[in-house]
């Protein structure tokens, strides 16, 4: 009795039998290749820099948020907004 | 005359040193290998010159990158890049094709009918439709598993020879074959039914 892969390889057996036509080149395929190849080759260059422009970019951008979070919150509260009637309630009210 | 015979690593040298008639003649030399791999993976939507072209520009510009050692042989290298192109290529295809019964001629469905049942007949005289049904078959599977039984099954390479151009080891290719004839028995019962 024949297994599914015995089955399966005869019928790519009798698949092999038809004949692919021979690989030609088109005309102008190298010519078109090696065009593309000396493209690719500038536009690496101009993505390598922009890839390190990117991330320069986002990682100074990050620092400068990270120092203006830093700055913000070790400066002292101005005088203004310190709540001196709150305070004197709480510490009578804390004293009763 | 006989012609001389072609200096693959001399004309290698000569195109990575920019010379382009070199280089001319290395993707003359090394069409009809790619143009084999591609043929096998090619995706549904794709053209044959195009994804071709797409294999040949890899290996010009990684052209430096190829180290010489006496494992992997230039030709094997340029397999590996081919394969990795194809692959991609075939991974980025967003749904692969359907197979539905009404598509099917009737050579196929003779065909399909003894791949999955054992007391039909195998054809005698329906090549093409063979031919066909494995192709739709094949394209159903995930790239992998489709490289590793294209070159197993259809075009008989050894075990070892597609351990070579794909770098894959040995039991991995032997793993995928084997769950990718599972697969697609599954499949083909389904849609059999």
């Amino acid at each position: 009795m024949k297994t599914f892969k015995t089955r399966w390889q005869e019928c790519a057996g009798s698949a092999r039998s038809v004949r692919a036509p021979a690989p030609e080149m088109p005309p102008g395929f190298a010519a078109r290749v090696i065009a593309r190849a000396n493209l690719a080759a500038e536009d690496s260059l101009i993505g390598l820099w922009l890839a390190h422009a990117r991330r320069a970019l986002i990682l100074a951008t990050g620092i400068m948020v990270i120092c203006a979070v830093v700055d913000f919150a070790s400066r002292p509260a101005p005088a203004a907004i310190r709540p001196p009637i709150e305070a004197a309630v709480f510490e009578v009210i804390t004293r009763l | 005359m006989s012609e001389e015979p072609f200096d693959l690593s001399g004309c290698v040298e000569r195109t990575r040193q920019g010379d382009p008639d070199a280089a001319r003649r290395l993707v003359e030399h090394l069409y009809p290998q790619v143009l084999q791999i591609v043929r096998s993976h090619l995706p549904h939507r794709t053209a044959e010159a195009d994804l071709a072209q797409d294999v040949f520009v890899k290996i010009l510009t990684r052209l430096d990158r190829y180290q010489p050692r006496a494992d992997v042989p230039f030709t094997h290298w340029v397999s590996r890049l081919a394969v990795r192109t194809c692959l991609d290529a075939l991974r980025s295809e967003r749904r692969r094709p359907e197979l539905r019964w009404s598509d099917l001629s009737e050579d196929q469905v003779r065909w399909l009918d003894y791949v999955v049942a054992e007391d039909h007949p195998a054809p005698t005289d329906a090549a093409t439709g063979a031919r066909e049904l494995v192709h739709l078959l094949l394209a159903l599977l995930t790239p992998e598993d489709r490289l590793v039984l294209t070159w197993l099954d259809l075009e008989q390479r050894s075990v070892r020879e597609i351990s070579a151009a794909t770098g894959w080891s040995v039991p991995l290719v032997k793993v995928r074959a084997f769950r990718a004839r599972r697969r697609l028995r599954k499949w083909a019962e389904e849609f059999r039914e």
